[in-house]
């Protein structure tokens, strides 16, 4: 009998080329930008393409201590084989934030957030300001 | 003994790059753009089964900032810290040059030019790979394994 393939899910946020995936299992709430207050890093500028797209707050890492980050754009699950996810050099993820490209039949669709990083960073140095995020009244 | 190059072309002109980076010739390849990338590091694409960072070498070496799409030509080629893509125009058979006919490059006419071979008035520069994509490395903040 073959081997199986881990199969790996994603919260994908905007469509390719400028979307974005995370780790769904790191992906703790989704919320609407409407019914969110407090501080979050402004992401609305990747995964964007859908021009009427509304706004997410995504919280993401542990539990007790996620890191919010705002998004635009349509939100989808993906899956992926273990195999079409593959990391990223250096010389890539180190400025950009990222972490891998998720790459089906060796064609490469959508970067995935560095959200280890961001969390042993408490996001310090990162490339997105934070901002404040209120609720729709 | 003689020194093994690789002719490559950037817009009209003809560069040489050293034989032994290069692994692969491709076609146009499919790449993602990195969101906000600088120009140098534009984007990725994918090579037996990793991820390639795509070095738009014609802006590097200031041939031309019109970006990495439109060449027909991928060369995959290695370097002291991993492995790159560099889209070209046209990339023509490796060719066997006498090393004293490569002679130093006067002034800094292009960046990372190092020599220079002079066939009947054609002038074609010799670009030191490793140390344009050693400096991109650097540049980026990338660890001293990148890429690899």
């Amino acid at each position: 009998m073959p081997a199986v393939e881990p199969a790996l899910k994603f919260v994908v946020v905007g469509l390719a080329p400028a979307a974005l995936a995370l780790p769904a299992a790191r992906v703790l709430h989704v919320v609407a930008e409407r019914d969110f207050e407090g501080q979050a890093l402004d992401l609305r500028a990747l995964g964007a393409a859908q021009a009427d797209a509304g706004g997410h707050v995504l919280l993401v890492g542990r539990a007790g201590d996620p890191v919010a980050l705002h998004v635009c754009g349509g939100i989808a699950l993906l899956t992926a084989r273990a195999s079409e996810v593959l990391p990223l050099p250096d010389v890539v993820s180190r400025p950009a934030w990222l972490s891998h490209v998720i790459a089906p039949r060796g064609l490469p669709s959508v970067f995935v957030l560095d959200l280890a990083r961001l969390a042993a960073s408490r996001s310090a140095g990162c490339p997105w300001a934070a901002h404040a995020v209120h609720p729709e009244i | 003994m003689d020194a093994h190059v690789l002719p490559i072309q950037l817009d009209t002109s003809w560069f040489l790059i050293e034989a032994h980076h290069v692994r692969e010739v491709l076609g146009a390849e499919p790449w993602l753009p990195i969101p906000r990338a600088r120009g140098e590091l534009p984007g990725v694409i994918v090579w037996r089964g990793r991820a390639v960072p795509l070095v738009d070498v014609a802006r590097v070496l200031g041939v031309s900032n019109a970006g990495a799409e439109g060449r027909a030509r991928t060369l995959i080629v290695h370097h002291d810290r991993g492995v790159a893509a560099l889209p070209v125009d046209a990339a023509r058979e490796v060719r066997a040059v006498a090393r004293e006919d490569l002679r130093p490059v006067h002034g800094a006419p292009v960046p990372y030019a190092t020599r220079e071979l002079d066939e009947d008035g054609a002038v074609s520069l010799l670009i030191d790979v490793n140390a344009l994509l050693s400096d991109l490395d650097r540049a980026s903040g990338a660890d001293d394994d990148a890429g690899r």
